[in-house]
């Protein structure tokens, strides 16, 4: 039986599919290290040569001291395209290129090498073929092709602590112009900055206690969300950490029920994270609850 | 009449070397006659053996059949056997007046048997040599008694990290060592997984093993050479076999003689593990109330030839083939959906391995007087076929795809003895490969993609043993020329070797020489390979000394250098996508992002550099024994900097030893340890903008396994009767059940490292019949 054991657990390593991420972020709330957990670029539709302010939410255990948050980002002066999914971009030191520390951090993009434009070619992503972007046909765009003018990056925001490293990164999307971002993304005008989306809490109960059950409401301002995910210093969340939104007045809202345990005493954080962007752009919000436990 | 002479013997096996006065077997009383017929057969097969016997000073050959005849004066007289691979043996007989008398005795082989293993160069090629008996090689524990396995404790030799079985020596791929069995190039030598060779044991003549330092005959590698040979016995009229039975497979080899000049021999051998695996998971299910899926392993191989054989001409036809399967049995339940996917996809989505080849071959020996002919063909097809993928999950082959082809190969080989003026030799081979690579992996609906090519490798060859005086030279070339992926490439490999005899027990010997070979398909097929790799080339350098010591003790130790300018490895690359299963008619794609291990290969260059050293004891006293390490570097540079070979072990130790105990028992042991394989880690990040994680892959095999360590056990005894013998033995893998990891894998954050452990120990216990 122990030959089985190694059989079936080689089929599970190397045949099976890989247990569901999802899943597994989904009960992966209580912070016991340190993560990146959002990124926020401000203005999201960034401009090649124009400022940008990045920012970055890292969590970390209670009483732990967190590094300032180094920037990164990958292949932005090359003259070759960076697949946005392809993350080995990161493990190529070439192709890394170092921006500063520090969270908000202040930076002005560079100009962006650009590919000649060829009217009439459609602008794939990723090197797909069958992944062309919208609208960026000759036929659509009556010749114009400014939408290759628009890159794609990795950004890479990195912080310690206590010598354990949290790196989070998202896909950097740089135009040329914001009418070529607006060619790329047809829909952004209609996008909120997430300036707009704030994020606020309602809680049922005025006062709660270790061992109480604790109803939590986060809405959001924006126009978009797929999920809410949540993080928490201690306790249990009925809900998972992920939460599905619904319309809501304000724009979205989530729910979720938390357990706090009966031991629990002093501040009791909890963070919200949501994707007010119908788009994979770097434009994470959040916002964190502070619970008094007596 | 002559069974009532039937002799027990009994007596203990000396070395080779030991010339202590024959034994003395007593004779039961015979009736006296003016002619004696006797007849000597090998106790415990019943075989007829070849050699002398003496009597009354006067010395007779034995016949084909074991037999001699001769006349003799009534009396007492001693009978006394000679012959080179028996033990020598004296019978006394008494002999009566006026009667015809026959009778029949048993010798024993010798406790080394017939040489099996040839290690280092023929010698006829000038550099060192080493040979290991059959008796020694199958009680290697851990090898499950397959003496070809044996050659993983080897001086130079790596264990294997995948699951293919692949011969790993002196830090380079597996794909660097290529494997013959009767000089037939076949894809692979061991099953996968269970390590078991594709050659029933019992058939195994001897094992040519090259760690280095080729001959010009062998093309088609860039570091090492296996030639498993088979079946080069002499048969007699009598029928002889070999039935084996263990926890794993079953096997029954035969041979025998059809009048004068016809013999065949045959052998084959199955798998019994699916079976007992498939017992296993019907009894778990029953106790579990619930049916569950399971993996089984199953395997045959086969091996016959019929030979002519006439004066200086010999003729054989032989076949040989094996086949291989990992196959997963799902729940009941789930089995329809597997089979509706099959049709949709155009492959078996469980059988997860299979590989397999067929070989027939038609050859013409003769030799006469110095000069020697070899010529022969041989032809049928192979495939490989893997669903299995990432974390180096296999070391070498398809990932997730098939090979398919044929394989057609031709060789003419002559020799002339000039006396003193040595030997020279001369060949050419052609090997013709249509082959076909599919990717699964890239697959629509619509099409599997797939690579056909028409491989051609071609080489003419010589070289020439110059004897001066204790000083042997042996210069040769090969050319070859390999056509593949629409490429055409001359590779010339001049090769020198020397051997000198500083004193009647120390030699020395030095080789240098280049090496090619065209890469796997696989390797540069579109879609899973590389299609601009070119011929990989290699130049080895190596010099050593050999030693004989006291006491039955022998000593070698080779300094080893290897320069791979073209060397293709294998590595990976991480995207994330959506996980898509294509096939024809079908297509599914997962709803979210997940990474995928992208394999790559990359045209390196590689350094492989170290030391060797083999002390050995022969049989003496009832024990044998010896002792392999090997301290080196494997590297391999590409633009980005160096870093270690997949099999870059700086150190590895192999203890092997056997003690003979009374009444046909006898232990065995085998310890090794050798430094940990490197590995590629990975580190998490997580993507924000879509709550993914992840793996970030660090530098290339920038880390390393833990040290690799592993104890193995075998007890047999044997019980011998004059025609037959039995043997039982247990033989324990990893008995210490060290904990030894094998891949990596991760939680799905990429936080947390699953080390997935190497085989547990495993014990197998079987029974061998020889008759």
């Amino acid at each position: 039986m122990q030959k089985l054991t190694l059989l079936s657990s080689f089929w599970f390593v190397a045949c099976a599919p890989a247990p569901d991420p999802w899943a597994a972020a989904a009960i992966d709330y209580v912070i016991d290290r340190p993560q990146v957990v959002g990124i926020q670029v401000q203005p999201w539709d960034a401009i090649s040569g124009e400022d940008v302010t990045l920012s970055a939410l890292v969590i970390a255990p209670p009483d732990e001291e967190v590094s300032p948050v180094r920037w990164k980002t990958c292949g932005y002066s090359q003259e070759e395209w960076v697949a946005i999914s392809d993350v080995g971009c990161l493990s190529e030191p070439d192709l890394v290129e170092p921006l500063g520390d520090g969270s908000p951090f202040a930076w002005t993009l560079p100009p962006m090498p650009t590919e000649p434009c060829d009217p009439g070619t459609a602008v794939v992503v990723n090197d797909d073929p069958n992944d062309v972007i919208p609208g960026s046909t000759a036929e659509e765009t009556e010749g114009e092709s400014s939408a290759c003018r628009v890159n794609a990056f990795p950004l890479v925001a990195e912080a310690e602590v206590n010598g354990e490293a949290a790196r989070g990164f998202a896909p950097l999307f740089v135009a040329q112009s914001t009418d070529d971002f607006r060619l790329f993304f047809p829909g952004a005008d209609e996008l909120e900055e997430p300036d707009d989306a704030e994020i606020a809490f309602e809680i049922d109960e005025a006062e709660v206690q270790a061992g109480d059950t604790v109803s939590i409401r986060a809405v959001g301002a924006g126009s978009f969300s797929h999920v809410f995910r949540w993080y928490i210093d201690a306790g249990y969340l009925q809900g998972t950490g992920r939460t599905a939104g619904f319309p809501h007045e304000d724009g979205w809202a989530t729910e979720n029920r938390l357990e706090i345990p009966e031991d629990y005493h002093g501040t009791l954080r909890v963070f919200v994270v949501f994707q007010p962007a119908e788009v994979p752009v770097a434009s994470n919000q959040w916002a964190q609850l502070d619970l008094e436990i007596p | 009449m002559w069974w009532l002479s039937l002799v027990e013997i009994s007596v203990a096996n000396p070395s080779e070397s030991d010339l202590d006065p024959l034994p003395v077997a007593a004779a039961a009383p015979i009736q006296a006659s003016s002619e004696i017929i006797c007849r000597v057969l090998e106790k415990g097969s019943g075989r007829s053996v070849v050699g002398d016997v003496v009597l009354d000073e006067a010395r007779f050959s034995l016949d084909e059949t074991g037999r001699f005849r001769a006349t003799i004066a009534p009396g007492t007289h001693l009978l006394a056997f000679e012959g080179v691979d028996h033990l020598p043996t004296t019978f006394e007989i008494t002999v009566a007046e006026g009667q015809t008398f026959e009778a029949t005795y048993y010798v024993e082989r010798w406790g080394d048997g017939e040489a099996l293993m040839v290690y280092g160069r023929a010698k006829s090629d000038a550099v060192s040599r080493h040979t290991f008996s059959e008796a020694e090689l199958r009680k290697v524990p851990g090898a499950f008694g397959d003496p070809i396995r044996a050659t993983q404790s080897l001086p130079g030799v790596a264990r294997s990290q995948g699951l293919n079985g692949d011969i790993v020596v002196r830090g380079a791929e597996g794909m660097n060592t290529a494997v013959y069995i009767d000089e037939i190039p076949v894809p692979y030598l061991f099953h996968f997984f269970v390590g078991r060779s594709v050659v029933n044991p019992t058939l195994v003549d001897d094992v040519e093993f090259y760690a280095g330092g080729l001959p010009s005959r062998f093309g088609e590698s860039t570091q090492a050479v296996v030639n498993v040979r088979t079946l080069d016995s002499q048969p007699d009229a009598w029928v002889h076999g070999k039935i084996t039975a263990d926890l794993m497979d079953f096997g029954i080899s035969s041979e025998g003689k059809i009048g004068q000049h016809l013999t065949w021999q045959a052998g084959a051998r199955a798998s019994w593990l699916s079976q007992l695996i498939s017992l296993g998971a019907s009894i778990s299910s029953a106790a579990n109330d619930r049916s569950s899926g399971y993996p089984t392993v199953s395997y045959l191989d086969y091996t016959g030839r019929v030979a002519w054989e006439n004066g200086p001409d010999r003729v054989s036809l032989t076949a040989l083939g094996a086949h291989d399967i990992l196959k997963f049995t799902p729940p009941k339940l789930e089995r329809s959906l597997y089979e509706d996917r099959e049709k949709a996809l155009g492959y078996d989505p469980l059988e997860l391995m299979e590989n397999g080849f067929h070989r027939l071959q038609l050859r013409w020996d003769r030799r006469e007087g110095g000069r020697t002919q070899t010529t022969w063909v041989a032809a049928g097809p192979e495939q490989e076929k893997s669903l299995l993928v990432g974390f180096g999950a296999l070391a070498d082959g398809v990932e997730m795809g098939s090979l398919s082809g044929w394989n057609v190969a031709a060789r003419r080989e002559d020799s002339w003895s000039l006396e003193r003026w040595g030997t020279v030799r001369a060949g050419a081979d052609l090997t013709l490969q249509p082959i076909a690579v599919k990717d699964y992996r890239q697959a629509t609906p619509d099409e599997i993609p797939t690579t056909e090519d028409f491989r051609i490798g071609a080489g003419l060859w010589t070289d020439w043993s110059i004897p001066l005086g204790k000083l042997e030279v042996t210069p040769g070339f090969r050319g070859s020329v390999f056509d593949f992926n629409g490429q055409t490439q001359f590779a010339p490999d001049p090769r020198l070797s020397l051997r000198h005899g500083l004193t009647r027990r120390v030699s020395w010997t030095a080789y240098v020489g280049g090496l090619s070979q065209m890469p796997p398909a696989d390797r540069y097929a579109q879609g899973i390979g590389n299609p601009d790799i070119g011929v990989q080339r290699a130049w080895q350098a190596s010099t050593g000394v050999d030693l004989e010591l006291p006491a039955g003790l022998e000593a070698s130790m080779t300094v080893y250098g290897t320069y791979m300018p073209d060397q293709v490895v294998k590595d990976e690359r991480v995207v994330m996508a959506p996980v898509t299963i294509n096939g024809l008619g079908s297509s599914y794609t997962s709803p979210s992002d997940a990474p995928q291990f992208v394999p790559e290969f990359l045209t390196t260059t590689g350094v492989s550099w170290g030391v060797e050293g083999l002390l050995r004891m022969r049989s003496n006293g009832g024990f044998f024994g010896w002792l392999t390490f090997n301290l080196g570097r494997s590297t391999r540079h590409d633009e980005e900097g160096v870093f270690a070979a997949d099999y870059d072990a700086p150190f590895s130790v192999s203890l092997v030893g056997a003690q003979a105990l009374p009444k046909n028992w006898g232990v065995s042991g085998r310890a090794r340890v050798t430094s940990g394989y490197p590995f590629t880690p990975y580190e998490p990040a997580y993507d924000v903008s879509r709550d993914a994680w992840f793996p970030v892959r660090g530098e290339t095999n920038s880390d390393r396994f833990p040290v690799f360590g592993q104890v193995d056990i075998r007890v047999d005894k044997t019980w011998v009767k004059n025609s037959y013998k039995c043997t039982f033995f247990i033989d324990i893998m990893n008995v210490l059940n060290i904990q030894n990891p094998m891949l990596v894998s991760y939680d799905p954050t990429y936080r947390e490292r699953l080390t997935q452990i190497a085989l547990p120990i495993v014990p197998n216990f079987g029974l061998e019949l020889e008759y």
